[in-house]
């Protein structure tokens, strides 16, 4: 990475870390909190869909598991809040080794309307164990998290407890990308057959790749159980699994900053613009398309070539000859 | 159960399943032609259950004017994405992943934009075949709507059947499904038969959404109820095969309301559920589909 | 007898039709062996039930009197059979050295932990295959390639990264899918070079090939299949005499006319 860049990415970074501070109230943190767990989820998306190229149009259920899972834990068993968290990411985490088991035959359409039923199937479940769940009503009451010894209450310990896992992701996610681990990914992501013969276990990358999503989304879920103190199932539906999913496109799919900048972006635009709330899914929708029908890539190069041409000849260009 | 009871349910279960079938023919004719899933096949069904009801309670129009706009306008919408939306995925090269989640994007608006026009509140429509059982058999009572659904249904099935078997138009839509290049070598304006497929598609696809009202109440939901057992009745058929997703289709109506009725109503959705977890986890390639090997 | 691989009895049909008919033959070390053959013949469904992307209705693979049959693709790469694509499937969104690093993958030993924690060893690893992985670019002729995007390169250059792409594997056989097709003479000779200087390093080679200059100037043995089976075994000079190879090629009566 270019140092120029990287300085870049470390102001903003060092500007968020110290943002609340200067966010006029506790309100505004709060969203960014919301935004946060998003981006961790949709690191997750970006490990899955992004590298590896596998579609998961359920992804809230694994949100869905690890909140209810760490609430069910630390309400009705009683457990410690931290070790309830644990418990939520490590069932997501499980769900996701079992829904990578269609991904080895699957693919395409056949593969995306298998975790859209997931999906289904997971919120049903919310909606009807209503003795564990207590159903359409919601989970009240769900105790704040306490991390060694302190107890995280105010919007700004969240902030900083999530703003520094999102950057330790950032960091895994990155890493992941640029190892033979993120290689494989991208191989699979390709062409199954070919990197099937060069020798990488496609059944187990994908395995991989699944429980890599869904513990990311799993954290963020049982954190948010914890911050919210209230789970319902109203907010977990398959349009919420939409919105991850178009978060980790509009962020450019395999560009772990860009999911992450998009994630909290796109959670914090519906909440500031108030008008924008009862559309805010068809709005995402109207972006998707758009960024996948656009040619992006190429309006990008010529833009380049463009700005390139004009430092050159210090004046016009016509567009015609910039293309070389 | 008497006999009596059996041909009534199975009777309501195939009607039930040409509601399901059409769509399934759509998502099968669109998957022949241009390769990809119409994963908005559903919001296709909701949205002219929709122009419906504005036209039949909204303007109070009757049903036999409704029918051919409603049909119209949808067949335009379908035309219309195929020119939008498939055209430029083809003239980028796109890949299948690209293609997938601009259908899914699309899906997505299309009932979000249905929510901001009609609500979230449940419609009806006022039964257009009467409501009074006719007794066809002694004890054998039949809905009418069951009937006029299955004739109707039929009718434009061999309607499709006759137009791709032999008319001049339905050889070079078939051509085009087959091998677009040679297609467009031997003359045939290949682009335009696309936008027809998809024009056909999507009037299939309406036809199951107008009739619908009769049976259904008219929701924002029905699009993903109707997306799935069409998906599924492509999957039950062998994805691509337009005469298998019409089994399929008529096959999952039947199961499922024989289902419904031996065991339990609640359980009508997971029923389709079990059969799509089962056809696509252990049987892929549908009932009636041949095996082709990858070139490598 | 030295072979590394040794293919015996292998039959292979998809519905009716028999694209195997009980082909046995051997490749020793430090060998060119050639497989040639009409259209159709079975020399890719050859190399498909080897590598383990069909299984064969009868008969076995050994490498190194280890059986392969049964195993997966990704078992018989690691187990050393690595192998090229007729019409070239490289990672072609990837760039040229990733594609390489991709070959490498199984030998690759940190484990999910190393690479999130960013550990010394994995650090380590990687500078250590991405060096292999450059070094094996050059000595194909891609150096200066590394950054291009696979796709972007010329039929040729896709190729021979395919190549680079399976020796990254560390394979004890190499099998190449037609390597020469759609290469101009200049390119071929420097195909021949690269051959040969693999054979001198010890490695198996395999070769399916159409482009006869290529298969007379560095097969040690050439076997001939025809309609799935093995019809000829020999040298370059013996095969080009054969009159069934003759007729396989060009038809009957066509023995008379001088090959």
């Amino acid at each position: 990475m270019r140092p120029e860049r990287l300085k870049a990415i470390a102001i903003v970074f060092g500007l968020l870390a110290a943002a609340p501070l200067f966010l006029p109230n506790r309100y505004y943190v709060y969203i960014f909190n919301r935004g946060f767990a998003n981006a961790l989820a949709v690191i997750g998306l970006v490990i899955l869909f992004g590298m590896g190229g596998q579609i998961s149009l359920g992804h809230i259920a694994f949100f869905t598991l690890g909140a209810y899972t760490s609430a069910i834990f630390s309400v009705r068993l009683g457990w410690p809040s931290a070790a309830a968290v644990l418990a939520g990411v490590a069932l997501a985490s499980i769900w996701g080794a079992f829904l990578s088991v269609p991904a080895f035959k699957l693919s395409g359409p056949f593969l995306s309307i298998c975790t859209v039923a997931f999906g289904e199937v997971v919120r049903l479940l919310t909606i009807n164990l209503v003795s564990l769940t207590n159903g359409p009503y919601g989970f009240y009451g769900i105790p704040s998290l306490i991390l060694f010894g302190r107890r995280i209450g105010s919007e700004k310990a969240w902030y900083f407890l999530l703003w520094s896992l999102l950057v330790f992701a950032i960091l895994a996610a990155a890493r992941l990308k640029r190892s033979y681990i993120g290689r494989a990914l991208a191989a699979i992501r390709e062409d199954e057959t070919a990197a099937e013969v060069m020798g990488i276990n496609v059944r187990a990358m994908k395995t991989l790749a699944f429980v890599c999503a869904a513990f990311c989304a799993g954290l963020a879920g049982a954190l948010y159980a914890h911050m919210s103190g209230f789970l319902s199932p109203e907010s977990f539906t398959g349009e919420q699994s939409f919105s991850l999913f178009s978060m980790t496109v509009v962020g450019g799919q395999e560009s772990v900053l860009g999911g992450v900048a998009a994630g909290v972006a796109l959670t914090l635009l519906p909440e500031l613009m108030r008008f924008l709330q009862e559309y805010y899914i068809m709005i995402f929708s109207l972006i998707v398309l758009l960024i996948v029908l656009l040619p992006l890539e190429s309006m990008m190069e010529r833009a380049k070539m463009w700005m390139a041409g004009l430092a050159r000849e210090g004046g016009k260009v016509p567009w015609g000859r910039c293309s070389k | 159960m008497n006999l009596a009871t059996f041909i009534q349910l199975l009777v309501g279960g195939i009607s039930i399943g040409a509601l399901y079938a059409l769509p399934a023919l759509g998502i099968s004719l669109i998957w022949n032609a241009a390769g990809v899933f119409n994963f908005a096949n559903g919001e296709f069904v909701m949205i002219s259950s929709y122009l419906m009801y504005s036209m039949l309670v909204g303007r109070k129009m009757p049903f036999l004017a409704a029918l051919p706009i409603t049909l119209c306008i949808m067949f335009f919408l379908g035309v219309a994405t195929e020119k939008t939306i498939v055209y430029t995925l083809r003239r980028q090269n796109a890949s299948p992943v690209k293609a997938l989640v601009s259908f899914i994007a699309l899906s997505i608006f299309l009932r979000n934009a249905a929510r901001f026009v009609w609500g979230t509140a449940p419609r009806t429509i006022p039964n257009p075949f009467g409501a009074k059982p006719i007794e066809m058999l002694p004890e054998v009572f039949i809905m009418p709507h069951a009937l006029w659904i299955l004739g109707i249904s039929l009718l434009m099935m061999a309607g499709l059947l006759v137009l791709f078997r032999w008319t001049k138009i339905g050889v070079a839509m078939r051509a085009t499904t087959q091998n677009r290049t040679v297609a467009a070598l031997m003359g045939v304006n290949t682009n335009r038969m696309v936008s027809l497929v998809f024009g056909l598609s999507s009037m299939v696809a309406a036809l199951a959404g107008a009739l619908s009202g009769a049976v259904f109440f008219i929701t924002l939901e029905m699009s993903v109820m109707f997306g799935l057992k069409a998906f599924t009745s492509n999957i039950i058929g062998g994805f691509g095969n337009p005469l298998g997703a019409i089994v399929g289709g008529l096959l999952l109506g039947v199961v499922e309301t024989l289902g419904a009725s031996f065991v339990s109503s609640h359980y009508k959705d997971v029923i389709t559920f079990s059969l799509l977890l089962f056809f696509l986890l252990f049987r892929p390639k549908g009932l009636f589909k041949l095996e082709i090997a990858e070139k490598l | 007898m030295g072979a590394v691989l040794q293919v015996r009895g292998l039959s292979k049909s998809f519905g009716g039709i028999v694209a195997l008919r009980d082909v046995s033959l051997h490749a020793e070390e430090k060998e060119v062996l050639a497989i040639i053959g009409p259209n159709g013949s079975g020399k890719t469904t050859l190399l498909n039930v080897i590598t383990g992307v069909y299984r064969p209705d009868a008969g076995g693979v050994w490498l190194n009197g280890e059986q392969l049959v049964g195993l997966t693709p990704a078992q018989i790469c690691i187990k050393g059979v690595a192998r090229t694509f007729q019409n070239i499937r490289l990672f072609k969104r990837l760039t040229v050295l990733d594609n390489v690093m991709i070959g490498q993958h199984h030998r690759f030993g940190a484990g999910l932990a190393r690479v999130l924690l960013a550990s010394r060893a994995s650090r380590g690893e990687e500078a250590e295959f991405e060096v292999e992985a450059r070094a094996l670019l050059a000595k194909v002729g891609l150096a200066g390639l590394e950054d291009a995007a696979a796709q972007s390169l010329p039929y040729a250059k896709q190729r021979l990264l395919e190549i680079a792409r399976a020796l990254a594997a560390a394979p004890k056989a190499l099998l190449l899918d037609e390597p020469a097709a759609g290469m101009n003479s200049e390119e071929i000779v420097h195909l021949e070079a690269l051959v040969r200087s693999l054979r001198e390093e010890g490695l198996t080679v395999i070769m399916i090939e159409h482009v006869m200059d290529l298969v007379r100037e560095v097969a040690d043995r050439v076997v001939v299949l025809n309609y799935g089976a093995k019809i000829a075994e020999g040298s370059f000079a013996e095969i080009e005499a054969d009159p069934e190879v003759i007729e396989a090629y060009l038809g009957k009566g066509a023995g008379s006319c001088s090959a």
